[in-house]
């Protein structure tokens, strides 16, 4: 149990700098999340903590105390390693055993802890075994327990399902998830799967190029992306963005997407984007957001484009089109696969939208009025929204 | 048929290429146990007899009685433990050290090691022996000790490092946030799986510094300091040379040899698989 902080935190690797003045507090029982892209400084923030690397200025604080040169064997912390990183000349017994051996537990006490956690997780058969006789799901479970029978302040865990197949890992976050539910320990997670850090997360980091871009609760982080690279970073398929400009007109704001398309941009939204009236703009808009058909409400904007592919995901399609250039995506009825290669009505719900400042990339911020949140897309159809997009 | 017929053929030509190396290895050896053995009548007549009807420990019994032999065994005994035990030691420290910190010249180091194979043995005897001269260390165990451990240290940090280079550095990190101190990760998690390599470091060692005769010839002088080699090789300084008791000596030293690179040497086959794949 331990709340963990960041204060101004950096690391350079000689001229790179990998982590760059990262300040965070995560509270006591907390589940934290870094996500980011690949080479964005998650793993080596994680291994700073961890005291595996040394921290080049800021600092580290771990129930109040500063840590920052304390080596790992006494911050009481437990890390899962991507590699799983299990003792090949050891037992899974002895694996487990190993940290507790090393704070000098006597042997009963580290006999029933190690039989506890492998009957927690499973493996209790697995106990005589080598690593190398496991397969790739068993290791990871071992890997797990390895940590938990210590009972640390907190858990570390570096993209720890990243080896597993697709159901095992939907599997397996569950499972830690639930971990977390019954320990109650701090957890950091560090991935670069946004799905994973939806799911598991209390709060999400999002890095980028060393800096924390976001830190927010998932939903949060879903509805109210702050920047443009958060905006995209979060939520499959991958929010829509659309070169725009605005314009008054109609008794309000236009949204000009092309010289024959303008939306009228809805009153609660017009006072705040007043501002950028003639400024570069972008749209952001979810598939969720833009549906293939005509609108209930003849009323609510929506224009014609010409469907390339639709893609059903089983309770709903995916449709893509081009339209002014850009590759976008809108939801549409399962019942609609046959609309490829027709042109249909597209509409827009500009209650959902995201108006990004395109010359600092920022969202411009919408106070929480009370709109209706936006629809939750169920993970697993989020994933499978994934791959058809890949 | 013919098939068969084929595959017994290549059966025989490969067992019948080991008999021959076998023989040309092995027989010097019996050649030299029996002698040992003999009475020296049968070793000097002129028709070489290959068994013999009398054997007898004679020679043995002149070899411990009447000559320094235990006294150059126990020297060589410590010599070459003290050197296999230092290099191995200083050995595992650079490998570790050269495989896992950053430093200046870490590369330079690694590539240059081997280096110091490019000269004969014959060529440094020389500067060695002065260099030993100068720090007082000719003529003692000492002196020997280091000559063998710097002789040997190029190639033991060179194997011993792809040993470590291959493996992880997750695995001590793993140990470390475990609370393990880093000693304590690298012996019970580096060591053990480096075992092969620490295996095959010592018998390399071992073997140079128990069959060196060049360094023991040039640099110790009293006789009760020498080595085996250079003890036995004035066995023939006497006006008679007494050959049954020369082959008991070379047994002598054979053996504990023999018997080392037995008792490890299935270590040794998987040490250099895995460093020749990892290195
Ligand atoms: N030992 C090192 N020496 C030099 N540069 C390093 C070192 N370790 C990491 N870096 C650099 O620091 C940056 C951050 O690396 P880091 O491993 O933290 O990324 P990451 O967010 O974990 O990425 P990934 O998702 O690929 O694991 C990268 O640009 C990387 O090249
Ligand atoms: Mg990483």
């Amino acid at each position: 149990m331990a709340t963990v902080e960041f204060e101004g935190l950096c690391k350079r690797f000689g001229p790179v700098v990998a982590v760059e003045d990262v300040t965070l507090r995560i509270e006591d029982g907390e589940f934290v999340v870094l996500v980011g892209p690949s080479g964005c400084g998650k793993s080596t923030t994680l291994r700073m903590l961890a005291g595996l690397e040394p921290i080049s200025s800021g600092n580290i604080k771990l129930d109040g105390r500063v840590v920052n040169t304390l080596a790992p064997k006494d911050r009481d912390i437990a890390m899962v390693f991507q590699s799983y990183a299990l003792y090949p000349h050891m037992t899974v017994y002895k694996n487990m055993a190993f940290g507790l051996k090393m704070k000098g537990a006597d042997r009963a006490t580290i006999d029933r802890r190690v039989r506890d956690v492998a009957e927690m997780l499973n493996i209790s058969a697995l106990l005589d075994r080598k690593p190398r006789a496991l397969s790739g799901g068993q290791r990871q479970r071992v890997a797990m327990g390895r940590a938990l029978v210590r009972n640390p302040k907190a858990f570390l865990f570096d993209e720890p399902l990243s080896n597993l197949d697709a159901a095992l890992r939907a599997q397996m976050r569950v499972e830690i998830k639930k971990l977390h539910r019954r320990l109650g320990t701090t957890i950091v997670y560090v991935t670069h799967d946004q799905i994973e850090a939806m799911t598991l997360a209390d709060r999400i980091v999002l890095m980028k190029d060393g800096k924390v871009e976001q830190v927010d609760s998932p939903m949060a982080m879903f509805e109210r992306p702050r920047t443009k690279f958060v905006a995209g970073f979060i939520g499959t398929p991958k929010m829509n963005f659309l070169p725009a400009s605005l314009e008054a007109g109609g008794g309000g704001l236009l949204l000009r997407l092309s010289p024959s398309v303008a939306l009228p941009i809805p009153a609660s939204r017009a006072a705040i984007y007043e501002l950028y009236v003639g400024k570069p703009v972008e749209l952001g808009i979810r598939a969720d957001h833009l549906v293939v058909g005509q609108p209930d409400d003849p009323a609510s904007p929506n224009f014609e484009v010409l469907l390339e592919v639709v893609e059903p995901t089983g309770t709903e399609a995916l449709a893509f089109f081009t339209f002014e250039g850009v590759e976008l995506s809108a939801r549409c009825s399962p019942r609609d696969t046959g609309l490829a290669g027709k042109s249909a009505a597209v509409t827009i719900d500009l209650d959902h939208m995201h108006l990004i400042d395109a010359e600092t990339s920022e969202v411009v911020a919408v106070p929480d009025d009370g709109t209706a949140p936006e629809r939750v897309v169920p993970i697993e159809q989020a994933e499978r929204g994934q791959r058809a997009v890949r | 048929m013919s098939l068969d017929y084929r595959m017994i053929l290549a059966r025989l030509l490969v067992y019948g290429a080991a008999l021959v190396l076998v023989t040309l290895c092995g027989f010097p050896l019996v050649w030299m146990v029996l002698t040992s053995i003999k009475p020296d009548q049968e070793i000097l007549s002129a028709a070489p007899t290959f068994w013999t009807a009398n054997p007898h420990l004679g020679a043995f019994e002149r070899l411990f009685e009447t000559t320094n032999f235990p006294t150059y065994f126990a020297n060589s005994l410590i010599v070459a433990g003290s050197a296999t035990v230092l290099t191995v030691f200083i050995g595992a420290l650079a490998a570790y050290g050269i495989t896992r910190f950053r430093f200046r010249g870490r590369e330079l180091v690694a590539g240059t090691m081997l280096f110091t194979y490019m000269f004969a043995p014959i060529m440094i005897v020389v500067p060695f022996y002065i260099v030993m001269r100068n720090l007082g260390l000719v003529n003692s165990h000492l002196g020997l000790i280091l000559s063998y451990t710097t002789f040997s240290l190029p190639f033991s940090m060179w194997l011993l490092r792809s040993f470590f280079q291959s493996i992880p550095i997750d695995l001590e990190e793993a140990a470390m946030v475990d609370g393990a101190s880093r000693p304590q990760a690298v012996i019970r998690v580096i060591l053990p799986m480096a075992f092969p390599g620490l295996i095959a470091v010592s018998i390399f060692t071992f073997i140079v510094a128990w069959n060196d005769y060049l360094f023991a010839r040039v640099l110790i002088g009293s006789d009760s300091l020498k080595t085996l080699p250079v003890g036995i090789q004035d066995l023939y300084e006497s006006t008679v040379t007494d050959w049954g008791m020369v082959m008991a000596a070379g047994v002598m030293i054979t053996l504990p040899a023999l018997v080392f690179f037995i008792a490890v040497q299935r270590y040794l086959v998987a040490g250099w698989g895995a460093g020749a794949v990892k290195g």
